[in-house]
């Protein structure tokens, strides 16, 4: 399996959080596979320290909730300051694709 | 909440977040378990399946600590704990190491107190390096300064100088009278401006202002001896029979200056201000602006110009900071004192740093595994710098509680002139400079086992590298050897000085005499027949005492250092010269002098009932070295001998008796030649003021209050002061000495200890170390006493080079303080050869004890353990 880097596992959380809606780490972690699906593998267990990462950082917001299943789950949604980081790195990785982009269609 | 809170926080809550991770983790587990049932598979199964999807749980909760937390902060909290741990476990390196340091950190603390305390005398004055002395300088005469006089002082303010405030005090003894027993008050008069030219504001009330009279400021000290409280502004002392009203308390950095008791304006009168004695010293502020440098120039100017009149012919003006006075040194004590403590850091640095040295060849396996199993070279290094760190910490800690409780100790003991001990204080200031050197000295001495952590192949000490570290730790110990030699043999002279001062002849008996020091005004005194009056009512008064067995009185005791005259002999046409005169000690006593103080008769006899009255021949007693000098057919009571030189103005007196010689100066200060008068013959400066009762085997604590009263039965206005046995008297001269000896005596003791045990951990490291080659040796048939044997020898090889410089370093250093020694010469091979056989006799027990455990090896056990 390969490590995804830090950065990119944090973004794909905020988007997901951004778009679903609070998700517990299950969820949470579920979710992510159905996106990378293919393109890699992710041991479910690595989504917490992001998931630590991004709430000391103030991106994200948790709480206790009780999931599908009436079990005791913690449940995490994103922040304004969070989507307000999302929205910067997704424009900067837009910026750094459009560069690449050109750059491939000057040396083909 | 900034992210930097939410870490600290988070380290800080680590059990509950754990927790609370553990908690989410199961919970994901079981909802991954649900699925995988639901999709079919058996309870168990799904269980393992959801676990394994969840990956390493230990990792998690790793990398979610790194996220959430402070990784440092965690790092070191890690370090701090499992340096707790490995130090509580080897006890005896910790309990060692700590105790060194602690007499390092300890004996840093005591001294850097003392050195601030007598080398440094905070100078609390607002800008107190704007103050300065202004002093005379008679170039006639040849006096370099010299106080000026009240007329000084005006002329000096008549003119433009550099000064912003010039004001001027002079010394005085009022007496206080009024409730309680009378008593001799140090003061100082001043001018108006005394106290704003200082720039002190007082704690309490005000300052002495233009128009005040009769009025006085109190100090700190005596504020509190008049108890202390806001209600002493307004209180009336009775000084010198006038009654003066407290306007303020002065506060107690005023002591930086002068240790008086109250301040008194100057109330001079015209005719006073025109006096040319010089008896006041003056003191400045510059103005701003102007430099020391300047200010020099500007009263040369003004010298030169006061010049023009005679009085001022050859005199110049020159000026003092006065923060030079700040300082005071007893300079020799002092460089006694450094010295030794030098030697005795440096002693307990070699301890830590050989015990170190130690540690890390025994912890070789365990760095060994931790590289093993993957920790960083950093990582290790951190954790023993740590640990380091740690150990000091608590060794300095141990220091400095170690100092704070033995500072009463060292109070008690420092002579009065080197500090008072209100000075030592063990406050933040020393507290702070300890911690700094424990910390620097910790992570050096960490530095050995670390960088062998960071350089060492796989954590292994190459051979090469052992042998280093082994004549490295030889070495240490040579040092600690060394060092503990000096200090014990320097001690050893001390405390010889210290015994032959007790064994001192004084010349008199010195038990079970009682001293006091009757304050007579001079005024009330001068006349010898009011004072005759005074001594007959007050001997006869004592006499009647039980107990009191003979009385008298003397212008100094014995051992106080007294003053000296010229004198001449008759027949002697040389001491016609003033120049030419011999010097002598005047005593003048009331005739039971002699036998009060218990000094012998050597020949004719001492004041009687015959030199009584107005017209008797004026008469002398001599002491045995000035009969001898001068007489030395013995027939001293022939001879007459007068005061200055022969042809001047003095009486000549008859020698009626010689009596043995006195000390009259210090315990280690020679005979010499000694001038008794009585004092209804004597007219001049000196009264006899100190009262010496002897009052044999009786109770003097209980005698004294009686003798008092009935002094003042005599005359209730008389200050009674110092009242203190004779046996006291010695003592005080004593103190010097038995501090130094006590002083060093601690520090050679603490050195030796760690000279033996950097023996004891030599020897223990290299049967330690060649337990493999002695379990073969032993094998093979050795014997095991030869073993002990070499090992002991191997010892002696190490401590030879240590005694052989500390017997040559001790030399020099005494050679270099030869001053502090009495009764005994550096070159005393005796004590020498002691010491040094002592100390050897200790390396070899220190040597024996592991050596022995050499001869006690299992050789199957130790063979097998390949």
């Amino acid at each position: 399996m390969t490590d995804v880097p830090y950065g990119t596992l944090d973004l794909m959380i905020l988007r997901v959080l951004d778009s679903l809606g609070p998700l517990h780490g299950f969820g949470l972690a579920r979710r992510i596979e159905q996106i990378a699906a293919g393109t890699l593998t992710l041991s479910q267990g690595t989504v917490y320290p992001a998931l630590a990462r991004l709430e000391t950082n103030g991106w994200i917001a948790s709480e206790w909730g009780a999931s599908e299943s009436n079990r005791r789950a913690r449940f995490y949604s994103i922040t304004r300051a969070g989507r307000k980081h999302l929205a910067s790195e997704l424009a900067g990785w837009r910026r750094s694709v459009a560069l690449v982009n050109q750059l491939l269609k000057e040396t083909s | 909440m900034t992210p930097w809170w939410r870490r600290i926080v988070a380290v800080l809550r680590r059990p509950q977040l754990d927790a609370r991770l553990e908690e989410e983790i199961s919970a994901h587990a079981g909802m991954l378990a649900s699925e995988y049932e639901s999709r079919g598979l058996s309870p168990g199964e799904a269980r393992a399946r959801a676990r394994r999807d969840l990956g390493n749980a230990t990792s998690i909760v790793e990398e979610h600590r790194d996220a959430r937390g402070l990784p440092g902060l965690d790092a070191l909290l890690q370090d701090l704990a499992y340096g707790l741990r490995t130090l509580r476990k080897d006890r005896a390196f910790t309990a060692a190491a700590i105790i060194v340091l602690a007499l390092g950190a300890g004996a840093n603390a005591a001294i850097y107190t003392l050195a601030r305390a007598t080398l440094f005398r905070p100078f609390p004055f607002p800008r107190a390096d704007r103050l300065l002395t202004v002093w005379e300088r008679d170039t006639i005469r040849g006096i370099a300064e010299r106080n000026p006089s009240p007329a000084a002082y005006r002329d000096w303010l008549a003119e433009p100088g550099p000064f912003k405030q010039l004001a001027a005090y002079f010394n005085a003894a009022p007496t206080l009278t009024g409730d309680g027993e009378p008593e001799r008050l140090a003061g100082q008069f001043v001018t108006t401006n005394f106290f704003e030219t200082l720039g002190m504001r007082p704690q309490a009330g005000r300052w002495i202002e233009a128009g005040d009279a009769r009025v006085a400021m109190v100090s700190h000290s005596f504020w509190q001896r008049m108890g202390g409280r806001a209600d002493v502004v307004g209180r009336k002392l009775t000084l010198d029979g006038e009654t003066h009203t407290v306007i303020g308390v002065m506060p107690d950095g005023m002591r930086a200056l002068s240790a008086a008791d109250v301040w008194i304006p100057i109330t001079f009168g015209a005719e006073e201000w025109k006096l040319r004695d010089n008896f006041i010293t003056v003191i400045g502020r510059l103005k701003d602006g102007v430099t020391l440098g300047s200010a020099r120039s500007r009263m040369s100017a003004i010298s030169a110009h006061l010049r023009a009149q005679p009085a001022y012919t050859g005199i110049d003006i020159t000026l003092t900071p006065m923060t030079a006075h700040a300082v005071r040194t007893s300079r020799t004590t002092m460089l006694a004192l450094l010295t030794t403590v030098v030697l005795l850091l440096a002693a307990s640095c070699a301890s830590v740093a050989n015990l170190v040295l130690a540690r890390t060849a025994a912890r070789e396996a365990e760095i060994r595994v931790r590289r093993a199993i993957g920790a960083s070279p950093g990582r290790i290094a951190r954790q023993l710098i740590t640990e380091g760190i740690l150990l000091t910490a608590l060794g300095t800690l141990a220091g400095l509680l170690l100092a704070a409780a033995l500072k009463p100790a060292l109070a008690r003991l420092l002579p009065a002139d080197l500090a008072s001990p209100a000075d030592l204080r063990l406050d933040l200031e020393v507290i702070l400079a300890i911690a700094a050197a424990g910390a620097i000295s910790g992570a050096l001495l960490s530095a050995a086992p670390a960088l062998q952590a960071l350089h060492g192949e796989d954590g292994q000490l190459r051979a090469h590298g052992r042998n280093v570290i082994g004549g490295l730790r030889a070495a240490l110990t040579s040092v600690q050897v060394a060092l503990g030699l000096t200090t014990l043999i320097v001690a050893a002279f001390l405390g010889q000085t210290l015994l032959r001062l007790t064994q001192v002849d004084l010349g008199l008996r010195p038990g079970g005499i009682l001293t006091m020091r009757l304050d007579l005004s001079p005024a009330r005194f001068s006349n010898p027949a009011e004072r005759a009056r005074f001594h007959d009512a007050l001997t006869m008064r004592l006499r009647a005492l039980p107990g009191v067995e003979a009385a008298a009185m003397v212008t100094f005791l014995p051992l106080t250092d007294p003053g000296r005259v010229g004198f001449s002999v008759e027949g002697r046409p040389e001491m016609a010269d003033q120049a030419r005169l011999p010097f002598g000690r005047l005593w003048v006593v009331t005739p039971d002098y002699f036998r009060a103080m218990g000094i012998n008769i050597v020949s004719g006899r001492t004041f009687d009932d015959r030199d009584r009255g107005q017209s008797s021949t004026p008469v002398v007693v001599v002491n045995r070295q000035l009969a001898e000098r001068f007489w030395p057919n013995g027939d001293a009571t022939r001879g007459r001998i007068k005061r200055g030189p022969s042809s001047g103005e003095g009486t000549w007196s008859q020698v009626i008796g010689v009596v043995g010689d006195v000390r009259g100066t210090g315990l280690d200060q020679p005979f010499e030649p000694e001038i008794y008068m009585v004092d209804r013959q004597y007219r001049g400066f000196f009264v006899p003021r100190d009262l010496v009762v002897r009052v044999g085997n009786a109770d003097s604590a209980a005698l004294a209050p009686a003798i008092k009263r009935e002094v003042w039965s005599v005359d209730s206005s008389v200050p009674i002061s110092r009242v203190r046995s004779f046996g006291d008297v010695v003592d005080a001269n004593l103190v010097p000495s038995r501090f130094r000896a006590l002083l060093v005596g601690s520090f050679a003791l603490a050195a030796v200890a760690l000279a033996a045990a950097g023996i004891y951990g030599v020897v223990a490291f290299s049967v330690a170390r060649r337990s493999r080659e002695i379990g073969l040796r032993i094998a093979l048939g050795a014997q095991r006493a030869s073993l002990v044997r070499q090992f002991v020898a191997q010892s002696l090889r190490v401590a030879l080079p240590g005694l052989a410089v500390g017997t040559a370093a001790a030399f020099i250093l005494l050679m270099l303080l030869q001053k502090l020694l009495f009764g005994v010469r550096p070159g005393n091979a005796a004590i020498y050869a002691i010491c040094a056989a002592f100390l050897a006799v200790l390396v070899v027990i220190a040597a024996l004890i592991p050596a022995r455990r050499a001869a006690a090896v299992n050789p199957a056990r130790v063979l097998r353990l390949d």
